[in-house]
């Protein structure tokens, strides 16, 4: 009997591989396609013509943060740099308690200005509003704390623009990037977010907040999962353009339109996955509002972000991640496997429920079969090893197709070391790192259904500077 | 019991073969891609020395003619593009001549007439920036693929003919919306050369179109206009009511005043917003009443920009909003104590 169940499980296990890889291969042959597409149109194209341009959509950067000290300045320098003619940063101190305001207030030369503000979208109670004295694009909201979700809806409230450029206080933008993202909202109507490409910082050299010498992280957990988001983005959300259309657009950059955000009611506060969840309700909603259905992905606005190089950091997050996903999806369930939903209800969700979400619990779970069927012998040693390969090798080609990818569409050119790096850590990411991400992925699946919807935290190192890296 | 059957043998070792070939490929296709780029890279640099050399001093401008017409015909257009994007007035005619003397606006004339889809979008880019005559923008501008129509309309205001201004008023009506984008950016470039265009396009056009055309026209600001935004204060669209008020708002003839009043009673707030803008922007100073009044509105934005249009007269303004903080409508006494209590300072109001 335990035979059976263990072969059983085994099969389960099998099929949930081919579904899944033959999923993100299918998702990968999407993104080439899309990537070719993406290419020709913007060949030979001058994307600076915009700055001259007086027409061009008001866009409102919204840039929470929430004890940010050490990094704010540098981060509000780099967007104040930004390329855009029209843009205004507004930068939400979520009732920080270190210095990040008085930061704010020594570097900007703050002045405190009298909102006449309609609270749109719920969120706390301000405290202030200043703008800068030597910076005229600049407004820093000082608000109660309430969490990031909270503090963008603060943002909501107080922005100007049509579009909304909602990020993370410590990601660092490329100068050209909003210039970029701007782009499928000028040429379609029904465009009502996009997202963009995020990188990871760790290891490069930062000068004056801008990534000026790109590198493979050198630290193992940092690389690993610089392999894990040039999958993600490059591959992962491209593919989805064409395969049913995106339900993720990353927190720490992305681009909404301003009305429908507030026609939606801006960030759900109580959920750990509000940029999915806002996605997930945009989308939903696209019926009510005409035409304004499409979430789409665009490759080459480039945004970097610092990602954690301790375990326990990366564990709470990915628990939080995963926490999030399962929230979402049980707040949308009536949309899963709903043919009224079109792509998204037949395509989109039911991959995000048996492969995202469901994932490790299958994964935890043939894991262990495995290693019992092995003791008990219902499965030879011999079968389990190539059962692991088939699985391996397919997930360390699409890896490779993510690096060349990489390769490609990345406008520096990739040392020999650094390409070497890269596939040195796609070849070890399966052994150790892969368990882990399913143990805490499954923590996150516990810890959802006990309902502790707490936000964790990720202390920040802070990026390395060229100082830093010249030592 | 499960063993280790020919099938799962032969995938394994179908995998490793492409992981083999795909692995191979990265590294060799990395390698050349580096090399290719490094190529182009040393290419396009020299060309920019020697194009700065020439403007420093005497050189020989034939140096820089042989360096593009050497460079590798893939490298050619793109090179001399990236080039000339980044100098303007006589360093960009020079650039310009170089690449007409080494045959580059040639073949971008070529290829902008191409049958390929690509190509013609590449030689239309190319050209554009080379040598744009009226002829070509014209011609470009009636390509049926959309991103060469809206490459065209963005350097359209360089050849600002009537007949090119004609064009880019009926674009806004394109299916593309990147084609009506580049149009309106021209449009508002080319300013009161736009004028008779626009009024003809405003006296047939409708919805989204009409709305863009208002907004064009707003930013253009001419008198001959202002009957065309009078006319569309009576559209059947709120939006265009709300854009046609702002225009005649901006233009602030005498005859403006008095459609903008009615205005401030239509059923629409976003008219009755813009009505209440475009009053406080001609500061006329009679319609304090009427503005006083829209304090009572049940929109908040109607409330606040009758606020901001009261408190844009001065202290006669701060009067009328005075009297309002007295009110009964708690709303609007509210909306009347914040614009009361915005400091002076200019910029320093916040009003989303």
């Amino acid at each position: 009997m335990i035979d059976v169940l263990l072969e059983g499980v085994t099969w389960t296990v099998l099929g949930y591989f081919v579904l899944s890889n033959g999923f993100q291969s299918l998702l990968l042959v999407s993104a080439v396609a899309e990537l070719r597409s993406h290419r020709r149109r913007t060949q030979g194209e001058d994307d600076t013509w915009l700055l001259g341009s007086a027409v061009t959509p008001r866009v409102t950067v919204l840039a929470p943060a929430y004890n940010e000290a050490s990094t704010v300045g540098e981060s509000v320098r780099a967007l104040l740099t930004l390329s855009y003619p029209n843009l205004e940063i507004v930068l939400i101190n979520d009732g920080s308690t270190d210095d990040t305001l008085g930061v704010l207030q020594r570097q900007f030369d703050l002045v405190a200005i009298h909102p006449i503000i309609r609270r749109q979208v719920p969120s706390e109670p301000l405290r202030g509003l200043y703008r800068s004295r030597n910076q005229p694009g600049l407004i820093v909201l000082d608000k109660e704390n309430g969490g990031k979700a909270d503090s963008l809806n603060a943002g909501l409230n107080c922005a100007t623009g049509e579009l909304l450029c909602a990020i993370d206080a410590d990601t660092l933008i490329e100068p050209e990037a909003v210039l970029r993202i701007v782009r499928p909202f000028l040429h379609r109507d029904d465009v009502v977010a996009v997202g963009a490409t995020i990188r990871v910082a760790n290891g490069s050299t930062v000068r004056s907040g801008r990534v000026v010498n790109p590198r493979v992280p050198g630290h193992a957990l940092a690389g690993i999962q610089a392999i894990e988001y040039l999958r993600a983005f490059l591959f992962g959300r491209l593919g989805w353009n064409r395969l049913g259309g995106n339900l993720i657009i990353s927190g720490a950059f992305g681009m909404f339109r301003r009305d429908a955000m507030i026609d939606a009611g801006g960030y759900l506060r109580d959920t750990v996955g509000e940029d999915m969840e806002l996605i997930a309700r945009l989308r939903r909603g696209a019926t009510t509002r005409a035409g304004l259905t499409r979430v789409t992905f665009v490759p080459d606005p480039i945004a970097w972000t610092e990602v954690p190089e301790k375990l326990a950091t990366l564990g709470r997050q990915r628990d939080r991640w995963q926490r999030g996903l399962a929230d979402v999806l049980w707040r949308h369930r009536k949309a899963i496997a709903n043919p009224r939903a079109g792509a998204l209800g037949l395509v989109v969700y039911p991959y995000f429920v048996v492969v995202e979400l469901l994932g490790p619990v299958i994964e935890g779970l043939g894991l262990l079969a495995l290693l019992l069927a092995l003791v008990t012998g219902s499965v030879n040693a011999h079968f389990a090893v190539l059962l692991f390969l088939a699985a391996y090798l397919w997930g360390l080609l699409l890896s490779f197709w993510a690096i060349a990818l990489h390769v490609v569409t990345a406008k520096e050119l990739i040392p020999l070391g650094d390409l070497m790096r890269l596939i040195a850590f796609a070849v070890v990411e399966t052994f150790g790192y892969r368990q882990l991400t399913v143990y805490w992925r499954l923590v996150g699946i516990v810890k959802y259904l006990r309902r502790r919807n707490e936000w964790g935290s990720m202390p920040r190192t802070g990026f390395l500077v060229e100082q830093n890296s010249a030592e | 019991m499960l063993t280790g059957p020919g099938w799962l043998w032969l995938i394994v070792l179908l995998e490793a073969v492409v992981l083999l070939v795909t692995l191979l490929g990265l590294v060799v296709g990395s390698s050349l891609l580096s090399a290719r780029r490094r190529g182009a890279a040393r290419h396009e640099d020299r060309l920019i020395e020697a194009i700065a050399s020439a403007e420093r001093g005497p050189a020989d401008p034939e140096h820089c003619v042989r360096l593009l017409a050497d460079m590798p015909g893939r490298l050619q257009l793109p090179a001399i593009a990236r080039v000339i994007d980044h100098v303007r007035g006589p360093t960009a005619a020079r650039v310009a001549a170089v690449a007409r003397a080494a045959g580059v606006t040639a073949r971008a004339e070529r290829w902008s007439c191409s049958r390929r889809r690509q190509r013609r979008l590449l030689g239309a880019r190319a050209l554009l920036r080379l040598d744009a005559d009226e002829a070509t923008i014209r011609r470009l501008l009636d390509d049926p693929r959309a991103e060469v129509r809206a490459d065209a309309a963005r350097w359209a205001f360089t050849q600002a003919q009537p007949a090119v201004v004609a064009r880019l008023v009926v674009m806004l009506d394109d299916p593309a919306p990147g084609c009506r984008f580049a149009a309106q950016d021209a449009l508002t470039r080319v300013g009161s050369l736009a004028t008779g265009p626009l009024v003809a396009h405003l006296g047939t056009a409708t919805g989204a179109s009409a709305v863009t055309a208002l907004e064009i026209a707003r930013a253009v600001a001419a008198p001959a206009l202002l009957r065309a935004g009078l006319d569309r204060c009576r559209d059947a669209s709120p939006l265009v009511r709300a854009r046609a008020a702002s225009l005649v708002a901006a233009i602030g003839e005498s005859q403006a005043v008095e459609v903008l009043r009615d205005l401030l009673e239509d059923r629409e707030p976003e008219v009755r917003e813009s009505a209440a803008s475009g009053l406080g922007l001609i500061r006329h100073l009679a319609s304090a009443p009427a503005l006083a009044s829209a304090m009572h509105d049940p929109a908040w934005d109607v409330r606040r920009a009758a606020g901001l249009a009261l408190r844009s007269f001065g202290p006669s303004g701060r009067l009328y909003l005075r009297r309002v903080l007295r009110d009964e409508d708690l709303f609007a006494a509210d909306m009347a104590r914040h614009v009361l209590e915005l400091p002076e300072t200019r910029g320093a109001v916040w009003s989303p």
